[in-house]
């Protein structure tokens, strides 16, 4: 706790502007010593002009008293002492309030020498220098009236003592003050070094980052092709299996057809019979002669049918012929467009403005599966029912390929973001985001390139190219590059 | 009458054939052959015949467990150079097809599933070019 700095008549100099000034800085000193004493609570800005006004009052007190000193006579030398004296005060206090963070007490280091300093100089310095004036006043010449407090033989030595005890502490301070600053631009260098740090770790970081979701991005697109690769092989060989039982259902279906026809021929040979007549009446056998050919025609129908969609999937799959090759962009269109007919058939009537195209050197299963995209995500933009229109051309040695939908369209961002690996547009789990991504890998692989317009509302068309001759650097990509 | 040898690890696909070949006459212009077929699902067994008895013509299967087409036809060939080969297949790449006809000289590839017009008048044609095939060798 801070004892109050309290103000006695021994103070008092008989000189009325110097004890009201004492007075007041005495006063000031107190005010500090309060607030100081609060600590954390007392706001920095407070203290600071507290702090300020005792220093401008101080100043104000210093001058007033040196011309004091000046009016009533004093030599020159004395007053210049005198200064010399009040500067180094503010000199100290300076360097303590600089100095306050490395005090273990600063309210009290720093009240107790503002008012010891004030306690002695006022009783020592001061007292003399009223004492001189009170000399000077009564004739005795300035130079003889000189007399420092150093000649009283009561207080000079403890005076004294603590004037030197206040300079050790005062260079004790500025050597703090040093070290403080020294150690505050060594923490600032050391700040500088851990952020330069901490910006390179943030870099890798981001590179890392960057790093993975490009292995991400081609383990997804690896997984997916891997995923079409054995898709196609499973309907490669279900299509093995499959033609085995059509081979010969279908056979065994002709031959039933001829089987009929012989046996009809035999019921009509036997129409005559009484018997044979209340059968033929019994089972209804116009109806069962009609029914029977309607019956062997669907049949066979059925079975062409399935014949059909064995041979698209194994068409589309082209398990057998995942090299490059000359083929026809446009039966490739169209086995894709059989194989995804169920997507499609129920809302999408599609149109074919196709002009014949020369054969054009690329990976048939995967210009399949660009087509396949395409077609699925075009029937999947139609809500209700609309048109997918397939076009062909040729330009120079460029052939293209497009599909256009009425569909809903895309936003300029969607468009903007279509070929963006996991890009989709599809609620969570319905689309990988991977459709498009890998159609533009295989395109670009291919040396070809997409031409995408859309409008909200009204549909998209989407043009694929391909040089005909297939890529420039075909040798390079025909190697198992998976860039 | 031609006794033709059939091969195939389906039974029924077998039975559809024999019932084919019974039932729709096997013409080349205005050849028509008749034909006596025997079935075999496993083509150890139909070789162990083949050792038995001529055949005209032999029709099988690629992908069977014992062995495949290929491998049999070679066999078969050793036992009856003469007799024309067919290979009927439900799955068959550019490779099978090629080793088909450069190792053991098939005359036709067919897919599986067939055509039942088809495959009989493949079948009349390679009986008519092994039999003027024949006539040319006795000549010489």
């Amino acid at each position: 706790m801070i004892e109050a700095f309290v103000w006695s008549d021994r103070f008092a100099t008989g000189i009325e502007s110097v004890d009201t000034q004492h007075q007041q800085l005495v006063q000031l000193v107190n005010q500090v010593g309060d607030l100081m004493i609060k600590g954390e609570k007392v706001s920095e800005t407070e203290l600071q002009a507290l702090f300020k006004q005792l220093a401008d009052y101080a100043r104000f007190h210093f001058t007033d008293e040196e011309r004091v000193m000046a009016e009533g006579g004093i030599e020159p030398q004395f007053i210049a002492e005198h200064r010399e004296i009040h500067r180094r005060f503010t000199e100290q206090v300076v360097t303590m309030w600089q100095s306050r963070a490395t005090m273990a007490h600063p309210a009290e280091t720093l009240h107790g020498f503002l008012s010891s300093w004030l306690t002695f100089h006022i009783l020592g310095e001061d007292q003399a220098m009223a004492r001189e004036l009170s000399r000077i006043a009564t004739g005795v010449p300035p130079s003889e009236s000189h007399h420092t407090y150093r000649g009283e033989r009561s207080s000079s030595a403890l005076l004294q003592a603590l004037q030197t005890l206040y300079g050790v502490l005062s260079q004790q301070n500025r050597d703090l003050v040093e070290t403080n600053l020294q150690l505050e631009s060594r923490v600032e260098s050391r700040n500088h070094e851990l952020q330069k740090a901490y910006a390179a770790l943030a870099a890798d970081h981001r590179e890392l980052t960057e790093l993975l979701s490009k292995v991400d991005q081609a383990q997804s697109q690896l997984l997916q092709s891997e995923k079409m690769a054995s898709i196609g092989q499973l309907a490669a060989g279900v299509a093995h299996e499959i033609n085995n039982p059509i081979g010969f259902v279908t056979s065994n279906l002709s031959t039933l057809s001829r089987y009929v026809l012989d046996l009809l021929r035999v019921i009509d040979a036997a129409a005559d019979s009484p018997t044979a007549q209340a059968v033929a009446t019994e089972v209804d056998l116009p109806f069962l002669r009609e029914d029977l050919t309607a019956l062997l025609a669907e049949s066979s129908d059925g079975l062409e049918r399935v014949r059909k969609i064995v041979a698209n999937l194994k068409d589309f799959s082209h398990v057998d012929e995942a090299e490059w090759q000359s083929a026809d962009l446009i039966a490739g269109l169209e086995s894709t467009v059989n194989v995804v007919w169920h997507e499609l058939k129920y809302k999408v009537e599609i149109v074919r403005e196709l002009h014949p195209l020369p054969v054009v050197r690329c990976i048939p299963a995967q210009i399949n599966q660009v087509f396949m995209n395409l077609l699925v995500n075009a029937a999947q933009a139609i809500p209700e029912r609309g048109i997918i229109t397939l076009r062909s051309g040729l330009e120079h040695s460029n052939a293209w390929i497009e599909i256009a939908d009425t569909g809903k369209g895309m936003s300029e961002d969607t468009r903007r973001r279509m070929f963006e690996p996991f890009f989709t547009t599809k609620p969570v789990g319905q689309g990988t985001g991977l459709g498009m991504s890998l159609a533009y890998d295989i395109i670009k692989k291919h040396g070809g390139s997409f031409d995408v317009s859309s409008t909200l509302g009204l549909g998209t068309t989407i043009r694929v190219w391909l040089p005909v001759g297939g890529p420039a650097n075909l040798s390079e990509n025909a190697a198992a590059n998976p860039d | 009458m031609n006794r033709i040898l059939i091969v195939d690890d389906e039974p029924a696909v077998l039975s559809a054939l024999r019932r084919l070949m019974k039932s729709l006459p096997c013409r080349y212009g205005k050849l028509e052959y008749t034909l006596e077929v025997e079935t075999f699902d496993s083509p150890t067994a139909a070789l162990a015949r083949a050792r038995e008895v001529d055949f005209d013509l032999v029709l099988t299967d690629y992908r069977m467990p014992e062995m495949d087409g290929i491998a049999f036809l070679r066999e078969f060939r050793a036992i009856h150079p003469d007799a024309a080969r067919i290979v009927l297949s439900g799955f068959a790449d550019l490779n099978d097809v090629t080793r088909a006809i450069t190792e053991v000289d098939t005359s036709r590839f067919l897919p599986k599933p067939w055509n039942d017009g088809l495959l009989m008048a493949t079948i009349a044609e390679a009986l008519t070019f092994r039999t003027l095939q024949q006539a040319a060798k006795e000549k010489q």
